[in-house]
C-alpha cells in the first residue's frame, strides 16, 4: 500500500516548479529558525543566508531524484540539511569546542549527507561544465539544455549529419565527465 | 581500472546514445556486471545529462538571491572603514575623556584669559547626518556649561565629520573653558590647513590657549595681528590683553 504523501511536499514542489510565492512564504517561515541555529553556533546572518538557500538548493537536487518521498516535515528535513551544511563550514574553519545545540531524530532512513553529495556532485559539474571548450559547451548546451535534434545541432554547428553531431555530443559529454572525474573534490564525494 | 578512463568514458557515452550494435550492448553490460567503476561513471554521465538539462536549478537559485536580504553585515561592510575609524575615534577619546576629565567640572577659568574668555551659546549651522546626536548633545552641553561634557561630545561629533568648523570652534572653546590648553591648540591648528570664515576667532582662541598654557610669547604675535584685524569687538579685546601682559 502507497503511503499518503506528506503535507509539506508543496514546498518541495514549490522549489522544483519556482513558485515565487510559496518560496517567499519559506523564507518567511523558515529563515529566521534557521538563522537562529547558526546564530547560536558561532555563525552570523550572512552565514544564516548561505546556509538556508544552499539548504533549500540540496532539497531542490534530491526531489529531482525519481525516488524522493519526503517522509518528515519539511522543516524537519530543512533543518537536518542546514545542521550539517553548517557543520562542514565549521570543520572547513576548524572550528574548535561548537557543537549543535539539539540533535534531531528521524522518523525516516533519509540520508543527509548524500542529499548533499548529490548537490555538490551538480554544483561540480557546472563548474566543470564552464572549463570545456566553448565548441563543447555549445554542442551541450543545444541538445541537453534547449532540447534540439542531433540533426539541428549538425545544422547550426555546420556538422555533415545528425550522426556527427551524435558522436560529437557523447565525446563532449564524456569530457566533462572525465573533468569531474579528475577533480580531487570528486573522490571526496563519492 | 581507473575510473577515468578515457576508453571508457567513450564506451559509456555510445552506451547511453545508443551507438552500440547487439553485441557491444551485451559486452558492456557484462563489464557493468563485473565493475562497480564503470557502474559508477555510468552514473556520473547520468548525472551530467539530468544537471545540464535541468533549467529550474539556476533559475531557484535566482529566485532565492532576489528574497535575500541586506544584512547587517552588508551594510557595516559597505560603510566599515569610516565607521570603524569613527568608532574607534569615539572609544578612544570616551576612554581619554574619563582618564583626563578635570575633577572639578565644570572648570573655571582663572588667571589673565579668565576675564577675556566669552563662551556664549553654540549654534550649530550643520547639522551631521548619523552622528547629529552628538553635535546636538555637544550643543546642549557647552550652552550649559558643561564644557568637559562639550568637549567630549564634541570631539567625537569630529571623529566623524572633521570639516565641521563650527563644531571645531566650539570644542576648542569647551577645550579653554576646561583648561585643556593643549587640547584646545590641537583642534585649532586645523584652521591653519584650511580657508575659514572664522580666521580673527581663531587666532583670538590660540592667543588665549597660549596664554592659558604659560607660552605668552607665542601669543603676542596672535594679539598683535588681531590689533589691525577687522572685528571690532576682538580688536579692542587684543588690545586690552596685549596692554595688560606686555
Amino acid at each position: 500500500m502507497t503511503k499518503d504523501p506528506h503535507p509539506d511536499i508543496r514546498f518541495v514542489e514549490a522549489l522544483l516548479n519556482n513558485n515565487h510565492k510559496l518560496v517567499a512564504a519559506i523564507y518567511e517561515q523558515y529563515f529566521p529558525r534557521i538563522r537562529a541555529l547558526i546564530e547560536k553556533n558561532s555563525g552570523n546572518e550572512e552565514d544564516a543566508y548561505d546556509i538556508f538557500q544552499e539548504g533549500l538548493m540540496v532539497i531542490y537536487a534530491k526531489a529531482k531524484q525519481p525516488d524522493f518521498q519526503l517522509t518528515s516535515s519539511f522543516y524537519s528535513f530543512l533543518y537536518g540539511i542546514c545542521s550539517r551544511l553548517w557543520l562542514k563550514v565549521l570543520r572547513k574553519k576548524r572550528t574548535a569546542g561548537v557543537t549543535l545545540d539539539e540533535e534531531l531524530e528521524f522518523k525516516d532512513d533519509f540520508n543527509f549527507e548524500d542529499a548533499i553529495f548529490h548537490r555538490e556532485k551538480r554544483k561540480l559539474i557546472r563548474e566543470k561544465f564552464g572549463q570545456l571548450k566553448e565548441r563543447c559547451q555549445q554542442i551541450l548546451n543545444l541538445t541537453l539544455q534547449e532540447g534540439k535534434s542531433h540533426l539541428e545541432v549538425a545544422e547550426i554547428m555546420g556538422f555533415a549529419n545528425a550522426n556527427v553531431a551524435k558522436k560529437e555530443k557523447s565525446k563532449c559529454r564524456s569530457k566533462l565527465v572525465e573533468l569531474v572525474q579528475s577533480d580531487p573534490r570528486f573522490n571526496e564525494l563519492r | 581500472m581507473a575510473n577515468y578512463d578515457k576508453d571508457t568514458n567513450e564506451r559509456i557515452g555510445d552506451f547511453l546514445d545508443g551507438n552500440l550494435d547487439s553485441a557491444g550492448q551485451k559486452s558492456f553490460q557484462e563489464d557493468l556486471r563485473k565493475n562497480k567503476a564503470i557502474q559508477s561513471t555510468l552514473d556520473l554521465h547520468k548525472a551530467v545529462e539530468e544537471t545540464l538539462s535541468d533549467k529550474g536549478e539556476a533559475a531557484l537559485e535566482a529566485t532565492l538571491r532576489s528574497m535575500r536580504k541586506p544584512t547587517t553585515q552588508v551594510k557595516v561592510r559597505r560603510i566599515q572603514p569610516k565607521w570603524l575609524a569613527a568608532a574607534a575615534a569615539v572609544a578612544v577619546l570616551v576612554v581619554a575623556f574619563f582618564l583626563f576629565r578635570p575633577t572639578d567640572t565644570p572648570t573655571a577659568l582663572t588667571g589673565p584669559i579668565a576675564a577675556y574668555f566669552e563662551p556664549g551659546q553654540m549654534e550649530i549651522t550643520q547639522m551631521g547626518g548619523n552622528a547629529e546626536a552628538l553635535l546636538t548633545e555637544g550643543q546642549q552641553a557647552y550652552n550649559q556649561a558643561d564644557f568637559p561634557l562639550a568637549l567630549q561630545k564634541l570631539q567625537a561629533y569630529l571623529a566623524v565629520d572633521p570639516e565641521h568648523e563650527n563644531a571645531r570652534l566650539f570644542a576648542a572653546k569647551s577645550a579653554i573653558a576646561s583648561a585643556s590648553f593643549d587640547q584646545a591648540l590641537n583642534l585649532l591648528f586645523y584652521f591653519d590647513s584650511i580657508s575659514s570664515l572664522h580666521t580673527e576667532e581663531v587666532t583670538w582662541l590660540k592667543a588665549l590657549a597660549y596664554i592659558g598654557s604659560n607660552q605668552p610669547e607665542k601669543a603676542k604675535p596672535l594679539l598683535s595681528a588681531l590689533q589691525n584685524g577687522t572685528d571690532a569687538k576682538l580688536k579692542a579685546q587684543a588690545e586690552e590683553l596685549y596692554q595688560e601682559l606686555y
